[in-house]
């Protein structure tokens, strides 16, 4: 997949993430609830690969991916999961 | 004395459903009456009628009807009651305690026999041959009150020459056969409130009119309330006049809209007649729009495709196949892309249109026999913020309430809706509201009708820029919570205190204000400042809502937003209030609650909450993925990039609905196979290499569930023309990948549902069709469903407010774009047109129209039924300009029923920042007036060519 569409969407999230708690555990969360494993190593490629291009939170973001690959935290008090 | 059901058979004649003259009353008091002898205890408020009709004396009559105030004025339904004088009209006379009434006296009947008498000697007497003949009230309740001669001849002044008007393409008028009951303006008036029709002239020269020149130029939106309403033929389905009388009847659900009407399907023989709206139908009591009521011939089309056909390449003519052959193809295609390309290169798209049982089989199917999450719904372009943004603050992926609760609101918020159009009969119920007095707010960047149309005038138009409508709903909050209008009590008692307070703090500040957001937005800040006191004041207050919220970059934000606003107020959890969303298509709730979702499973259980997941691995004996697949957006990207390379699509037309319709069919021909299930060879089909034919709503069996998580039975009226039901092809096409499905019928599928699904655990077909309908949650807690959620409790706990700043779209009008494009629907078209289209609906929408301020066209040379040429960064296409004052300066509109236009080819790649919805709502364009020949390229069909 395209990278640069999995920056904006990431960076969007960042933008736009409004629950309460720590930014990049929050987005780290989001990516894990909604996004494809494939998706959430290509970011973290991309990102590692020219960390300066990016912010420190999402710096940070994928950093969480990585050490807690699988892991869904919990989530600015939110006990659902729907979208719908 | 004979049973209430064949008393009641003479009160309403035909298969229809039994008619008790007058509207049930609400009250909780009891009075005690006698009639004819028998002593009951009634609700007080009831008429006479009525109790007389629900113990089995049934009263003639002919001006009244219960989906009706009564009127009074044949005088057919008089009765002698002890201690008046006189003989009262039963229908206009409420029950007293006490009463004593009786219907069947000497004297009544000769009264009711000479009131007959004169009707009739102003009737064609041509029953034998009349449409209506076993279905006129008119004809029964001269047998009933036994009329044997008319006196007066028939000879006298009358109006048996009186021209029919057949403009309406459904229904025909012949007023030769109208007794002037006034039952269809009444019906027009109060039930649908167009108030289209009126009485003109007086006395004998009294007769009913549309207005203009007939009922096609009235005002009149074909709903059909009137025909329902009319005691005899002269309003009439030419569908009737043409076929005859129907004999039986099936009751069904609407597949249009996510209203969820109920219909009696009327059939003679195997041939469906008409659709009566039902008046035991949850959603509906009765009422219908020009959709379900009138534009389902499409189900017999000549363009429907009732054979499963295949094609090696999409350049390829299709060959038609059995489904063997058609099933066998697909399964070893998706089994050897899996094979070159990896688990993950396949995937599938569920549809909104198909049933619970449908869209859950196919899910299975691709989890269980795709092997991977790849599955996504066509909701993912509508209203994926609702859940994402409800589920946050309430705990639930669903609207708050019934829509009877409206009826209870003292003031009304529309956001982003046009209801009288893309959600008519809650539409009407909302105006009947409006009527009787509750207040409106309308927050839209287009004037709808309901800012002003017939007796209806909100209070409010916050009409605010396109996306900008989470700076205005946390202007109104700013204003709620800096004024001290919050319920202190409901936040205290109901909501997580410390989000409160964060939120509080938020909202108050400066940049939340209503000064600063009229900047932003263009609403005066008075205006929202009149408009939030006016909600936070009322004792009941409701927020419904369309695509208008959740069409956005911003659009789970803004569903958060109105939650927030909702709890400020104290407006959860009771009658009358709640946050509402309007859905658009007839299961987007369904397909959402069957577990279509990439990330979870039904009933919006996390794919990776391992006890969940190892419950579904029990009982369908396969081992899921613990990781969400791609959503359709995914897919499509992964397409372009060739990672995805196989794709089944359920019912949807995502080469038409989805955004970007280049990068949509680029997609589409870079995949080495694409499946599509539907009725008809549509805009996707065209890159298809399997075509599996299905089953339109006549022809399932199964069960839709509406915007207030209303689950309906959807029935069979006739036979599946492509001799399968859907989710029989999906489980063979699962088997023939490896993983054996097997239902014998749709029930089964329910009872699966049920047994893993606990918003579901008590549902089953059999307790449906016991019942009507049921309201999820649908449990041990709550057997008899759920009307309204969230009554003693938050379902997460305490309700939890979310900060929601204002992050702008990065689509801004500029220098080469400087308008801004906005979308909706037209009431007789429906969402990419493929059924309405294919039904005499056109005659009232034959094309998509552009909307555009009279400044911004006199601008650009344009003028009234122009062609103009409109363009994004994106593409370009054609339409036809209408110079309107709906629209102000700066922004356009337009709806995207039509391929032809192709409203998607300009639509952008912005999205949802939660949830990938596409901001269809804010398309930055620039328009001109169209050169014919050059500017016709790029229209949809022209993309489709090239491709
Ligand atoms: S069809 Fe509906 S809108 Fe038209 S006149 Fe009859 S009741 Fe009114
Ligand atoms: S058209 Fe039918 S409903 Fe209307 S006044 Fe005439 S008879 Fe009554
Ligand atoms: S389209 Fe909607 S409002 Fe109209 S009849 Fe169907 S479900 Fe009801
Ligand atoms: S039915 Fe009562 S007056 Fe007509």
């Amino acid at each position: 997949m395209d990278v640069n569409v999995l920056i904006r969407m990431a960076d969007q999230i960042e933008k736009n993430m409004p629950f309460a708690g720590n930014k990049a555990e929050l987005v780290a969360t989001h990516l894990v609830k909604f996004w494809t494993p494939v998706m959430r190593a290509d970011l973290y490629k991309e990102v590692t690969s020219r960390p300066t291009d990016f912010s420190p939170v999402m710096c940070e973001v994928v950093e969480i991916l990585h050490s807690q690959a699988n892991a869904v935290l919990p989530y600015g008090g939110l006990k659902g999961s729907s979208e719908a | 004395m004979t049973s209430l059901s064949e008393n009641l058979k003479y009160v309403r004649s035909g298969i229809g459903e039994p008619d008790y003259g007058t509207p049930a009353s609400t009250s909780e008091e009891l009075v005690s009456v006698t009639i004819d002898g028998i002593t009951r205890q009634v609700a007080a408020g009831t008429s006479v009628m009525r109790a007389a009709g629900e113990q089995g004396c049934s009263i003639p009559k002919l001006c009244a009807t219960d989906s009706l105030e009564p009127f009074g004025s044949c005088r057919m339904c008089v009765v002698e009651i002890d201690g008046r004088r006189g003989t009262p009209a039963s229908c206009t006379t409420p029950v007293e305690d006490g009463m004593v009434v009786r219907t069947q006296t000497a004297k009544v009947a000769k009264l009711r026999r000479n009131v007959m008498e004169l009707y009739i000697s102003d009737h064609p007497l041509d029953c034998l041959t009349c449409p209506a003949n076993g279905d006129c009230e008119l004809q029964e309740m001269a047998g009933v009150v036994g009329l044997r001669d008319v006196r007066y001849g028939y000879e006298g002044e009358n109006h048996l020459e009186e021209p029919k008007d057949s403009s309406n393409p459904y229904f025909e008028f012949d007023g030769s056969k109208c007794i002037v009951c006034n039952r269809c303006v009444r019906a027009c008036d109060e039930v649908q409130g167009t108030l289209a029709l009126t009485i003109e002239g007086r006395g004998f020269n009294s007769k009913v009119s549309p207005g203009g020149l007939n009922f096609l130029s009235s005002e009149c939106v074909s709903c059909g309330a009137c025909v329902q309403a009319c005691p005899t033929s002269t309003l009439q389905e030419k569908s009737v006049i043409e076929l005859g009388m129907p004999t039986r009847t099936v009751q069904t659900t609407c597949a249009y809209c996510g209203v969820g009407c109920s219909f009696n399907a009327e059939l003679r023989g195997d041939e469906l007649i008409r659709m009566v709206p039902a008046k035991n139908g949850g959603a509906n009591e009765g009422h219908s729009c020009v959709k379900g009521r009138f534009a389902w011939g499409y189900a017999s089309h000549k363009d429907r495709v009732t054979t499963p056909m295949i094609r090696e390449s999409i350049k390829d003519e299709w060959t038609v196949v059995s489904w063997e052959e058609a099933i066998g193809y697909a399964a070893t295609k998706f089994k050897e892309i899996q094979a070159k390309y990896g688990d993950n290169s396949i995937g599938g798209v569920t549809s909104s249109r198909c049933t619970n049982e449908e869209i859950f089989v196919v899910q299975k199917m691709i989890r269980a026999a795709f092997g991977n999450n790849n599955v996504d719904t066509c909701a993912r372009v509508c209203h994926s913020p609702t859940g994402f943004g409800l589920s946050s603050t309430f705990g639930t992926s669903a609207g708050t309430q019934d829509f009877k609760s409206v009826a209870k609101s003292d003031a009304i918020m529309v956001i982003g809706a046009n209801p009288t159009d893309a959600h008519p009969v809650f539409g009407s119920r909302l105006k009947k509201r409006i009527r009787e007095g509750a207040n409106l707010i309308v927050v839209d960047p287009r004037k709808t009708d309901l800012v002003k149309s017939a007796h209806i005038e909100a209070d409010y138009h916050l009409q605010l820029q396109p996306g900008t409508n989470v700076a205005v709903i946390n202007a109104l909050g700013h204003v709620v919570v800096t004024e001290g209008l919050v319920d202190e009590a409901f936040v205290n008692e109901r909501c997580d205190r410390a989000a409160f307070d964060r939120w509080a703090a938020f909202i108050a500040l400066p940049e939340n204000s209503p000064e600063v957001v009229e900047a932003q937005s263009g609403v005066p800040a008075q205006a929202i400042r009149e408009a939030a006191r006016l909600f936070a004041a009322a004792k009941n207050g409701a927020i419904y809502y369309g695509l208008g919220v959740t069409e956005h970059s911003q659009g789970s934000t803004m569903v958060m937003g109105m939650a927030n606003l909702a709890m400020a107020t104290g407006n959860i959890g009771r009658d009358g209030v709640g946050v509402n969303p309007l859905r658009g298509q007839n299961n987007v709730q369904g397909s959402c609650d069957m577990g279509s979702f990439p990330h979870e499973l039904s009933g919006y259980r996390h794919i990776s909450d391992n006890a969940v997941r190892e419950q579904f691995e029990t009982l369908w004996d396969v081992k899921l993925m613990a990781e969400p697949g791609m959503r359709i957006p995914n897919m499509l990207d992964n397409a372009v990039s060739g990672e995805f390379r196989g794709m089944f699509v359920h019912g949807e037309d995502i080469a038409q609905s989805d955004p970007n319709t280049k990068h949509v069919m680029h997609a589409l021909e870079s995949m080495d196979l694409v499946v599509v299930q539907d009725l008809f060879l549509n805009e996707t089909a065209a890159f298809a290499h399997v075509f599996l034919p299905g089953t339109s709503f006549l022809e399932k069996d199964g069960t839709f569930t509406n915007a207030e998580r209303r689950i309906n039975r959807v029935r069979p009226v006739m036979a599946a023309k492509n001799g399968k039901q859907e989710w029989e092809i999906v489980s063979e096409l699962a088997t023939a990948m490896g993983y054996a499905m097997h239902y014998d019928n749709a029930a089964q599928i329910m009872d699966e549902i049920a047994s893993i699904t606990p918003t579901f655990a008590n549902v089953s077909f059999e307790l449906l069709d016991r019942v009507g309908s049921l309201q999820w949650p649908v449990n041990e807690k709550a057997p008899s469903g759920t009307p309204i959620m969230h009554v003693d409790g938050f379902v997460r706990g305490e309700g939890m407010f979310v900060e929601t700043p204002f992050v702008p779209t990065d689509e801004r009008a500029n220098r080469k774009f400087p308008l801004l494009l906005t979308t909706g629907r037209v009431l007789s078209q429906y969402n990419v047109g493929a059924q309405t289209r294919r039904t005499e609906n056109s005659t009232w929408h034959p094309e998509d129209i552009l909307e555009i301020h009279e400044a911004d066209a006199l601008m650009r040379g344009i003028t009234d039924g122009m062609k103009v040429a409109i363009s994004s960064r994106i593409g370009e296409t054609i339409l036809k300009a209408q110079v309107s004052e709906r629209v102000p300066a700066g922004v356009v509109y337009t709806t995207f029923h039509h391929p032809l236009s192709g409203a998607n080819v300009i639509t952008t790649e912005f999205n949802d920042w939660a949830t990938n919805c596409p901001e269809y709502k804010v398309t930055a364009v620039e328009i001109r007036p169209a050169d014919s020949s050059a500017d016709s390229v790029n229209t949809l069909d022209d993309v489709l060519m090239k491709a």
